[in-house]
């Protein structure tokens, strides 16, 4: 076994509680709803008057049968479109909202960042309101003292910390309500999209410090549009739609429904495909270089996250050599091999395979669209699509994971592909079969190396060159 | 530290308990504390003159009520030790006014308490009943400095400290209750009923006049005696001038009364506040 050097390299740390540790949030069938009425008078009424049978007004449930157990050093994230009850569900375990249904059993301490600057009095400075939203948490004069320097040090404002709030930035404000949120050692901390509005590095900042609360135990729910963010951070995820639970499992997982569920609103029927399309393509799959059905990996745990259009029905990872193997030197080619089965006449597919690290952090992600590889602009239904993907892995010694995803696009915007911006362009593309985490593997140092074992830092090994001449002193 | 959230409120009893009542209230003593401190520097923080303020306002409304009633109107006070000395009728007034004006800074404020922080209401789990109590305790402070600024006046021109000030804290507790109470109760229900905020200035309005601020209680007509006794800031401000100005010992029984009717009130407007306090964010 190749030795894996930790010279200047972080390695993910393992928790130091596991993730099997004591219970930090507990819900059984929580749900809220909402009373409508025509008048305001009406809900005084309702309040006093309601235990005698009558009632005004109508329900609206914002959220309905949320379940489900958080430990210490476990992280959870919530996603959905707007208004489909996160905030509500956060609102409830923060105890601002009383439920309408179920129960929530929180044993310990927690910290709410809801709102940019909501507990933040815009009159006082940044030093009096760390004390406040202290105050405000339960902790005390002398134990906000205690914590004062970190806060102000983390926050990173400088003399503003002395000037009154409402001059803040909304920068500044997100950083300082931050940096009060999560110094309070909280049990469990809730964050509702409050990071969306610092820069990148103040973001990296805030998952670093999340990231070590939640080694040091602490439990954290998080909601955010960012579903890439909630991805990489959070093992478990909540999907909700108009405020029922759609899935509840790994993040992974969560993610490629959300974009189901999204894509489902905005979905239009693709008209049925041209018959007598690039016929000679479709032999082509015949001719592509496939392996032995022994290599292929077995799908019957894997979860697909499809829309009924297509059906994956197999996926391969081989060497060079076309055996299949999970285990890479750096530097080496690795070839994904999928076939999808199509149940649906559509027009161009598309491809793809995304790597992540063991942190899942997208390392690499690409397909035929990215490649413009020469696809069929109409496949009918019962056609199988087989896809060869060569990935040379010049990326760092770890493990990965990797998925699979077919998609497609209609014809008219397949041919305007370059004239899209990327935003535009994915807008018109509809995911029809993801399988998320489908497959691992791991690279190891390419030994003997040359000129030394570590070749490069970080995750990715891009090329370029370095030249060094000495100049003349003087 | 744990909690259990569960949508069955806890019942009216629960809030009625007076020791829970104390606990509650003891418990966030540093919020609270905090909030008070922070209301009285607050009200000055931008202007120039700064606590000066605090001074100024009472005595400037002071010398506009003696002018009126002592130089206009000539109202006389019966048991004044010089008959016609206008700077003892201003002292008189200012004694009565003092205990109004708590009350009233008290009420007033509470139809903006809550209404005017839906973030604390919606985005933050806080202990709304704190705001009432803060509130009171930064009127209470300004009325002690209207309290000082009379015990200082008196005097210069009396040259006289009243020895019953002592029992000053006694006389003021049944005033208090009544303004937490009150304070309490009137800050909930204008979230519910904005119109309130239009009733209770009216409302001091007609409570200015039919409290004995401006004439003694004795010399109100036999018949409307019962009616005026009724009012149990009537009787805390009788009982405020006696020892403050009069240097005799408070009615004990009309005390006693006063300061039971008003823990009532205090216990009452609590009750409701945090019974009502979970349909606030429904609201807001």
């Amino acid at each position: 076994m190749a030795s894996e050097p930790m010279i200047g390299v972080s390695r993910p740390t393992e928790p130091a509680v596991p993730a099997h540790g004591a219970l930090a949030l507990a819900l059984r069938d929580v749900g809220k709803a909402y009373r409508i009425y025509d008048q305001p008078q009406d809900r005084l009424k309702q309040m006093i008057l309601g235990r005698f049978g009558w009632s005004w007004g109508r329900d609206f449930w914002a959220l309905r049968g949320v379940s489900f157990e958080l430990r210490r050093g476990e992280s959870m994230g919530i996603i959905g479109r707007n208004g489909s009850g996160k905030s509500t569900l956060l609102q409830i375990l923060a105890g601002i909202l009383a439920p309408t249904t179920g129960e929530v059993r929180v044993p310990g301490r927690v910290a709410a960042l809801l709102e940019l600057g909501s507990g933040f009095n815009p009159e006082f400075t940044g030093r009096e309101n760390v004390f406040l939203n202290g105050a405000i948490m339960g902790l005390g004069y002398t134990e906000m003292k205690r914590r004062f320097d970190e806060i102000a040090a983390f926050a990173d404002i400088g003399e503003f910390i002395d000037q009154p709030v409402k001059l803040y930035s909304s920068g500044m404000f997100v950083r300082l309500a931050f940096a009060v949120a999560t110094s309070v050692q909280a049990d469990v901390l809730l964050i509702d999209e409050a990071l969306a509005v610092g820069d990148v590095f103040f973001r990296q900042k805030c998952y670093r410090r999340l990231e070590a609360l939640r080694d040091g135990g602490a439990a954290i729910m998080l909601v955010s549009h960012s579903v890439s963010e909630i991805e990489e951070f959070c093992r478990r995820a909540l999907l909700l739609h108009h405020g029922d639970v759609v899935f509840q499992g790994s993040a992974a997982e969560a993610v490629k429904r959300y974009y189901l569920v999204e894509q489902q609103e905005r979905l239009v029927e693709p008209p049925p495909a041209v018959p007598g399309g690039p016929a000679p393509q479709e032999n082509e799959g015949n001719r592509l270089e496939w392996p032995e059905p022994s290599a292929f990996l077995d799908l019957t745990g894997v979860a697909q996250v499809s829309n009924g259009w297509a059906r994956c029905t197999g996926v391969a990872l081989c060497d060079a050599h076309g055996r299949a193997s999970h285990v890479f030197r750096q530097g080496e080619p690795a070839i994904f091999f999928y076939e999808v089965e199509i149940l649906r006449d559509i027009e161009a597919p598309i491809g793809g395979v995304v790597i992540q690290n063991s942190r899942g952090v997208i390392v690499h992600g690409k397909n035929t669209l990215q490649y413009d590889s020469p696809v069929p602009l109409a496949v009918r239904r019962g056609a199988r699509l087989r896809f060869r993907q060569e990935v040379t892995l010049d990326i760092f010694p770890d493990e990965y994971t990797f998925e699979v995803g077919i998609a497609t696009i209609s014809r008219h915007d397949y041919d305007l592909r370059a004239v899209y911006a990327h935003d535009d362009l994915y807008a018109t593309v509809t995911r029809i079969c993801v399988l998320p985490a489908v497959g691992r593997f791991r690279v190891l140092l390419n030994v003997p190396s040359r000129p030394i074992q570590l070749r490069h830092h970080g995750v990715a090994d891009l090329a370029g060159r370095c030249q060094v001449a000495v100049a003349n002193a003087g | 530290m744990s909690t259990l959230i569960t949508p069955r409120a806890e019942s009216v009893w629960h809030h009625l308990n007076p020791l829970g009542f104390a606990r509650g209230l003891w418990g966030h003593r540093n919020l609270i504390l905090q909030f008070t401190v922070r209301e009285v520097q607050g009200r000055y923080k931008a202007s120039s003159l700064g606590l000066f303020w605090s001074f100024l306002h009472p005595l400037l409304l002071l010398l506009i009520y003696t002018f009126v009633f002592g130089v206009v109107f000539q109202a006389r006070w019966p048991h004044l030790r010089r008959t016609g000395d206008l700077a003892e009728f201003a002292l008189v007034l200012f004694c009565g006014l003092i205990p109004f004006n708590l009350l009233a800074e008290c009420v007033s404020r509470a139809t903006s308490l809550v209404v005017t922080v839906p973030n604390y209401v919606r985005k933050v789990p806080f202990p709304l009943e704190v705001l009432p109590v803060s509130a009171v305790g930064s009127a209470s402070f300004h009325a002690a400095m209207s309290l000082g600024v009379l015990v200082v006046m008196r005097l210069v021109t009396q040259g006289a400290i009243a020895p019953t000030l002592v029992l000053f804290p006694l006389v003021v507790m049944p005033l208090l209750f009544l303004c937490l109470g009150l304070t309490w109760f009137i800050a909930s229900l204008v979230v519910f009923i904005r119109d309130l905020g239009y009733v209770v200035p009216l409302a001091l309005q007609v409570l200015l006049f039919a409290t004995p601020i401006f004439y003694p209680l004795d010399a109100v007509p036999e018949r409307f005696q019962p009616l005026l006794r009724g009012n149990p800031l009537a009787l805390i401000v009788e009982d405020f001038r006696r020892v403050v100005f009069w240097d005799l010992p408070p009615d004990w029984g009309r005390l006693a009364g006063c300061a039971l009717v008003g823990a009532t009130v205090m216990l009452l407007g609590y009750a409701w506040f945090m019974k009502t306090k979970r349909g606030f964010a429904d609201v807001l």
